[in-house]
This record gives structure tokens, sequence and C-alpha cells, in this order.
């Protein structure tokens, strides 16, 4: 872990994916940059201000408890990478 | 949860039930469903919790197999219930065993391991799922047992769930950790680490994958090292946990609101209605036997516990006059069910009463007892010699004699008369 908080090798990890050094270190700036961007953006004074998280705020969107038409089974694994029986397959996915 | 494909996932045939939604292919939009809602709320009420009127929905973001999208819409920083405690019966009183939160969210994939592969079926992700959490405060297998077995109860009570365990729609997962033993008045020190077991589907895996987690945690702590975060998964045939992946922290989820569900909010009026269909809960209707007619709270709880017993119990009711009916009634019920089963209640009513009625009693059961102390010299002689258990074993016997008609409570009476005045 860096002492700034970004920790490349451990991100990668929790999502799972290989880095090349070469990747890391790209990525490192890149995610630098975003942090220090959003630096920037702190800096601007948002007391009066409410969290906008949702843009959509007045809108009551639910849905009632009714069943509907699920897909083929073929057309809901059409995509898949790897299937077999039914099932989609994938390979193994665990912490080191 | 968000979609309308069928929420039965037990026994299907695999990746039937999937519409793009719960994929989490692109373009699809999640629509929370409106009844799921409300049942968490209805849950929510009934153990008093604190009802977050405006809430909304987050991603939890972690990749495994068993999320098709690569995050679980979840909640976390506002949960429908907060805080809340359910009643549970321990060691004889109950103890009201403090929640943390009670949230909604999607249940994920059903993953099988086969050899190098794993076998994904979608059906179950995207199944409603209500998560029920607790603070830190329970310090026993047996305690940890008698909390999940009470949210089942309650669960089936409100009818949001058959609550079957083997159908995948109850699962326990606990998180163990070890502190020091506080002195008197202080408060548990919690550690710094947790150990989740996941997956737990009986309450009998959960006893014993909590005492085996204490064991093991114990011999690390021994060994002068702290045990790891970490989540683990219980091997039923061995009867182990073992290590399946270190777990996040909170952080490492990046829970944030999804963009795609407005946030949602309940009016007054909504939960009032709500409030209205709440029933007379389990432990409400325990301490109404108890007080009505002085039922031991083992017993009632056993009796309300028991949906055949209860039932034929309370059509029984209105007919009860008295305290010693009601106890005597509601022993046989919860200890001799072939009693009562299969038989209609006015019939079994009207049978116990002339039971009742040809109860052995005065001078025929007094011949009874001077026999049994004629003949058992042995019995006698042992209580004599101040062996109490004896003295069951004798009013066995008069009972044997008299062909279960004898009153219990009569009979001893008399035989510790008997035996006193006559040494
Ligand atoms: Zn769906």
């Amino acid at each position: 872990m860096k002492k700034d908080g970004l920790d490349i090798k451990y991100l990668a990890q929790l999502a799972q994916i290989h880095l090349s050094s070469q990747e890391e270190k790209q990525l490192d700036k890149d995610l630098q940059n975003i942090l220090h961007f959003i630096a920037i953006i702190r800096r601007v004074n948002t007391k009066e201000v409410e969290p906008t998280f949702q843009v959509a705020k007045d809108v009551q969107m639910s849905r009632p408890d009714q069943k509907e038409k699920s897909l083929p089974r073929e057309a809901a694994l059409q995509n898949a990478p790897q299937q077999k029986n039914g099932y989609f397959i994938s390979k193994p996915i665990g912490w080191k | 949860m968000f979609c309308g494909c069928s929420a039965q996932h037990f026994r299907q045939p695999a990746n039937t039930h999937l519409c793009p939604t719960c994929l989490g292919l692109p373009g699809s939009l999640p629509v929370p469903n409106q009844r799921a809602i409300e049942m968490t709320v209805l849950m929510a009420l009934a153990v008093k919790a604190k009802i977050n009127r405006r809430f909304f929905f987050e991603r939890k973001n972690y990749f495994y197999p068993d999320l098709p999208k690569g995050y679980q819409i979840s909640q976390h920083i506002s949960p429908i219930g907060e805080g809340g405690t359910v009643p549970v019966l321990l060691g004889g009183k109950y103890v009201a065993v403090a929640l943390h939160d009670i949230h909604l969210e999607e249940d994920t994939a059903k993953l099988e391991h086969h050899g190098d592969e794993v076998w994904i079926d979608f059906n179950r992700s995207g199944v409603p799922l209500v998560e029920v959490v607790t603070q830190p405060v329970l310090h026993s297998a047996a305690a940890a047992k008698a909390y999940v077995k009470r949210i089942q109860q309650l669960v089936r009570w409100l009818r949001i769930s058959d609550a079957d365990m083997e159908k995948g729609s109850m699962r326990l997962e606990a998180n163990i950790s070890l502190a020091t033993r506080p002195s008197d008045g202080e408060e548990i020190e919690l550690p710094s680490y947790r150990v989740e077991v996941k997956n737990l589907n009986s309450f009998r895996f959960l006893e014993k994958a909590i005492n085996y987690e204490i064991e093991r945690q114990k011999k690390i702590w021994q060994n002068g090292k702290q045990p790891v975060q970490e989540t683990r998964g219980f091997d039923a045939q061995q009867g182990v946990t073992f290590g399946q992946r270190r777990k996040e922290v909170a952080k490492d989820y990046r829970y944030f609101p999804d963009p795609d569900i407005p946030p949602l909010e309940l009016t007054s009026s909504a939960i009032a209605r709500l409030r209205k269909q709440l029933p007379r809960l389990p432990w409400e209707e325990e301490k109404m036997w108890q007080e009505r007619y002085g039922l031991d709270w083992q017993l009632s709880q056993t009796l309300v516990a028991n949906d055949k017993a209860r039932e034929f119990w309370q059509m029984l009711v209105p007919w009860i006059k008295n305290r010693d009916q009601a106890q005597k009634i509601a022993k046989l019920i919860v200890n001799k069910p072939d009693r009562w089963q299969g038989k209609k209640p006015a019939k079994f009513w009207q049978e116990w009463q002339k039971g009742q009625n040809e109860r052995l009693g005065g001078a025929k059961l007094a011949e009874i007892v001077s026999q049994v102390i004629v003949e058992e010299t042995k019995a006698v002689a042992d209580y004599r010699r101040g062996k109490i258990s004896a003295l069951g074993y004798l009013v066995g016997q008069v009972q044997r004699l008299a062909r279960g008609k004898a009153d219990p409570r009569e009979a001893q009476q008399l035989l510790q008369q008997e035996l006193t005045n006559n040494g």
C-alpha cells in the first residue's frame, strides 16, 4: 500500500484481473489523475448543496409482484463463452 | 426482485428463469418488486426496527461467478429497517437479540464446482433476499441456533417465505471472532477481525461450524497469533470449516447508489397499512398463554412453534375452563401427539373429559399406593435412605397398576404421606 492510498495490485485483485507491469504503471498514472481531479472538485464549497446521486428524484418506480415470461434457455445462453448441459461455465475464481 | 422472472428456483431446469435484467445484459433496467419491499417492511415492523422511510438500493461490487453484473444490488447506508430486537428464549428466560439492520437485496446464482469448471445456474440470481443482521451479541453456538430458529419461525409466521433450508429459501451465515472475556461489568472489546462461515443450510451445521471455529481460533490465539479475516466454507461431512477467500472489508465493495433505481419513499399510510397486517407475534402469543393459563415458557414456546399443535390447541381453548385443565391439555398436546393427531377437537375433548372423570382417586388410589409400598421394598428403602428419585419410580408403579388413570400429583402426595407416616 502506497502512502497516497492507491494500491493498484490490490485493486486488480479485487477486480480479478491480471495486469502486466506496463499496465500497472499506466493505470496507476490514470487513477492518480482521477484522484487529482477529484481533489480539485472537492475544494468547491458544497455546504448548502444536497448530494445528488440521483436525478430522477421524484420518480417512484416499483413493479407489481407479477410473473412475466422468461427467455428460452437457448436465448439466455446464446452469448455464453462456454456452456454445458444448460449451464454457463466459468473458470473458478478465488483469492490467492 | 428487479424483474418479472419466477422466484421458484428449487429443482427447476438450470437457467430457465432468466431475462435481460437478471442476466445483467446491457440496456436492461431493474425495477424493484413492490411486494418484496412490503414484506421487508413487515419483517422490520415485527422486530420494532426503525423504518427508513426514504431508502435506496446500492451496488455492492465484487467479482465472482455468482454475479452476472459484477455487482449485487443491495442496501448499505439506507437499509429498510435499522436496529430492532428479536426476543429469544435462552436458558429459561427471554433475551432480546439486538439487530443491526434488515435489508433487501437480490440473491446470487447457484454454483456447482466440477473439477476445473464452475457450472452456473442463474435461476436464483435476482430472487428477493432479505438479510437480517444481528449486532455482535450472540456468545455461543446454542444462542445463535435459538436465534435463527426464531427468525425462521417469524418469517413463516408472517408468510414471507417458507424459509425451507433444503430448498435454499433460508441460509445462515455466522461471523465468528474470539474476544478476551471481559471482567465483570466491563463491555466486551471486539477483536479487529471476523471469520465468516457462509452458506450454512441447517441449524445443526450452524452449531457445528461455530463450535469448530471457536476451537480453531482458540488454537491460533494460543500460538500468539491473530486469525485472519476471511470467508470460510463448511464441510458437512468432515464437520470442519475451510478457507475460501480473504474476506473483503466494507470499503472493498465500493458501494454506491444504483443510478438505475431512483430512491423510494414509503408513505405513512403505506406503513400504517402494513402495521395493521401484522398478526400477534409468536412471542406475544407465548406470553399470552403463560399469563392466562400459567403455562411455563418452555411449554408455551413449544406449543406455539408447532403449527399443528398450535392449531389444535386453539380449537380447544374455548372449552378450557381453568388453568389446571389448560396445563394438562397443553402438556398432552406437546408431549403425546399420538393422542390427538388425526382427531376432531370436539371428539378429543369429549374423550379427554371422560378420561378425567374416570380418574382414580380416594380410597381406590390409596389401596394401590399401599400395594405398591408393600411390593416395591427396594425402592421404598431407597427413598427412605434419601434417594428422592425413587419417588418418581414409585409414582410410575402406581400409575401402572391404575392403568394410567391415577392423578399423578395426588398419587405422589399419597405416597409421600404413607412413606413418612409409616417409616
Ligand atoms: Zn429476470
